[in-house]
């Protein structure tokens, strides 16, 4: 497996937009004019655009883009036992997904991102991002019907998703990333969301990683470093950085996936902009243990954004790490 | 005894003309503002059918052209940037953070149009419905006024504008949403100031609404702040029975939110009836308006509907039995 640069490695956080073709197909499949297998060659046909695209762009980390789901909550509710999808429901701007309902005793049915992993990193010399929804976001993402208690649901989420994440370990995933972009809802369940996580992760030797967005972070700092994952990937330039407040006062002690554009803007972030959020989060957590991606999944812009944005977040990356050799500091790519 | 709501209505009606239309004016970098209005009405006249159909005494606009529950009362006013993107409380639904750059004024009253379209187009008696405030300033940073009362008491100015603008537009019944107030109980007294300035010289009944919290936390003494009608969430307020056989509500009118408009499971007959036998013991039947917890656009629209009506049922049933 190629190794990831040693200092500033460029990743992505999951989403890219699916292709004009791939809609189409999701659209044609969904009124039953085509069939799954033709749905399926266009997602791997899709997957294999972006593995390469992130090749082009020297990204040290990558991931299968997502061609194969809908939505962060309801793909994994719909291949789990005790979930019923319920109609669109929005979530935000002109956003909308199918609200999973637990209406029975949550059951692992088996592997659900494992195949798309496999064909992903078959793709690649670069290790490739096993992913997917974590416990606490899945439980506060869904309509619980049957569970009596948020906890319960969370819970039993947790032991679902432990095979999932066992699953993917047993296939050759070396970095699992599990989104917990609801984590901030509730400051005063932050506990059982580091719960949750513990049954998740337990027993794996892969590099763990947790997604958080668009929340009030302030309100789960620094508790929320007892998630027990080794890299916490925050959305930081939709914020204007100002997490890096909170940063001064109590120091980050893990990798931070640290998001330097903004996802839900058309404008692109010049090179500039970024090198410099980089360097002033650089302040607060060293090099070493900083790892340069977008805010979120990029699957709201259009290809041509995407890949501009991935493009600016390589190259800027790439500039502060020959900024640093020249220092003679830490940085090897 | 009446049925309404406290908020939208989702915005997926008429086949989801609403939003196609706005990926069509997204993909087009902005174009297409005609075809946008006339996707607004369509859809809020649809909103407020489906209301009436569902039985309500007294419907909305659906708030078909609410982005979300902060920006909205805002699109009259100058003085503000929207900057990153914020969640509202434990939901996922996203606002874009207001941040006052400049003294905050009202330009051009914004939500009276919109409730004059839907008197116009609904049936049944229609109640206006804005943000307050204190939650707006809450949702805002400030990076002018650099002082929290003034800058409470500017948003509430601004309010106070709109609110006239409705009553000019025959608004009788206006609910404020003050959540934030559910998170900061211990910012009463700012509260208290924001709201009194809105409420000068009102002519309309006022009705303050909270969820997305403890209610406990800000009562009794919000029954003094507000003469009009007083409203809560009773899934969310702890110990809510205790709440309503307080004797501060002699005389007084409620709008009590009784059914979860956050979770699918429709209530049975005996929970609902419990909730409105526990309302009653407060207020006379006719000071009396019961509704969903919260805006119906967190549920999925066939439950939507479905909940509408249960709520419309079971509330006769009870009448009857009463």
């Amino acid at each position: 497996m190629r190794p990831v640069s040693e200092c500033l490695p460029t990743t992505s956080v999951g989403s890219f937009p699916k292709p004009e073709e791939l809609k189409t197909a999701r659209t044609r499949f969904t009124r039953g004019q085509i069939k799954k297998d033709e749905l399926t060659r266009l997602e791997k046909k899709a997957t294999e655009f972006w593995i390469r695209k992130q090749e082009e762009l020297d990204i040290d980390l990558v991931v299968d883009g997502e061609m194969y789901r809908g939505d962060m909550a309801t793909y994994f509710a719909e291949n789990v036992g005790g979930c019923e999808i319920s109609g669109l429901v929005r979530s935000y701007g002109n956003r909308y997904y199918k609200k999973p309902i637990v209406t029975g005793p949550l059951k692992f049915k088996g592997a659900i991102t494992v195949e798309w992993f496999k064909f992903a990193q078959g793709l690649t010399d670069r290790p490739v991002i096993g992913m997917f929804t974590g416990p606490y976001t899945m439980m506060d993402w869904s309509f619980i019907e049957y569970y009596k208690t948020r906890e319960e649901a969370a819970m039993a989420w947790a032991e679902v998703l432990h095979e999932e994440a066992a699953a993917l370990e047993r296939a050759g995933a070396q970095y699992i990333q599990i989104d917990e972009p609801a984590v901030s809802v509730r400051p005063e369940e932050m506990d059982l969301a580091v719960r949750a996580m513990e049954v998740v992760v337990e027993g794996l030797k892969a590099k763990t990683i947790t997604h958080i967005c668009y929340g009030a972070f302030e309100k789960i700092y620094p508790k929320v470093l007892e998630i027990p994952v080794d890299r916490i990937d925050l959305e930081m330039s939709n914020s204007g950085l100002d997490l890096l407040e909170h940063m001064k006062r109590n120091p980050f002690t893990k990798e931070l996936g640290l998001g330097v554009v903004d996802v839900h803007s058309h404008k692109l972030e010049s090179k500039d902009e970024v090198k410099k959020r980089i360097r002033d989060v650089m302040k607060y957590v060293p090099a070493e243990r900083l790892w340069v991606d977008p805010d979120c999944g990029l699957k709201t812009r259009t290809v041509d954004e995407a890949i501009e944005k991935m493009r600016v977040v390589s190259e800027a990356a790439r500039e502060v790490r020959k900024e640093l050799k020249v220092k003679g500091k830490v940085c090897r790519s | 005894m009446k049925t309404t709501v406290v908020g939208g209505y989702p915005k997926i009606l008429e086949d989801q003309l609403l939003r196609k239309t706005l990926w069509e004016i997204d993909r087009e970098g902005g174009k297409a503002n005609g075809k946008l209005e006339e996707a607004v009405q369509k859809v809020t006249r649809s909103a407020i059918r489906e209301q009436e159909e569902a039985g309500l005494d007294i419907v909305s606009d659906g708030a078909i052209r609410w982005e979300d529950e902060i920006t909205a009362s805002l699109r009259g006013m100058e003085g503000m940037e929207f900057t990153g993107l914020i969640r509202y409380f434990d939901t996922n639904v996203l606002y874009r953070q207001p941040v006052v750059t400049r003294p905050v004024k009202l330009k051009i009253p914004a939500l009276a149009a919109d409730y004059s379209f839907a008197v116009k187009n609904a049936k049944r008696p229609v109640k206006a419905i804005m943000t307050g405030p204190f939650t707006i300033a809450k949702a805002s940073r400030d990076e002018y006024y650099q002082n929290g009362e003034k800058f409470v008491l500017a948003f509430a100015e601004a309010l106070r504008g709109e609110r006239e603008a409705l009553e000019r537009a025959g608004a009788k019944k206006i609910q404020i949403n003050e959540p934030f107030l559910l998170s900061a109980p211990e910012e009463f007294e700012l509260f208290r100031k924001g709201f009194r300035t809105l409420a000068e010289g009102a002519r309309a009944e006022l009705e303050l609404f909270f969820s997305f919290g403890d209610f406990s936390k800000v009562f009794p003494k919000i029954m003094d702040v507000c003469v009009w009608r007083v409203g809560f969430d009773l899934g969310t307020a702890r110990n809510p029975e205790r709440i309503l056989k307080d004797k501060v509500w002699k005389g007084r009118k409620l709008l009590a939110g009784v059914i979860d408009a956050r979770n699918t499971r429709l209530e049975t007959k005996e929970e609902l009836h419990g909730r409105l036998k526990a309302a009653l013991a407060c207020v006379a039947s006719q000071d009396l308006e019961v509704a969903p917890s919260a805006n119906l656009e967190f549920l999925p629209l066939d439950r939507c509907r479905a909940k509408l009506k249960n709520l419309v049922k079971l509330t006769r049933d009870f009448k009857e039995v009463v």
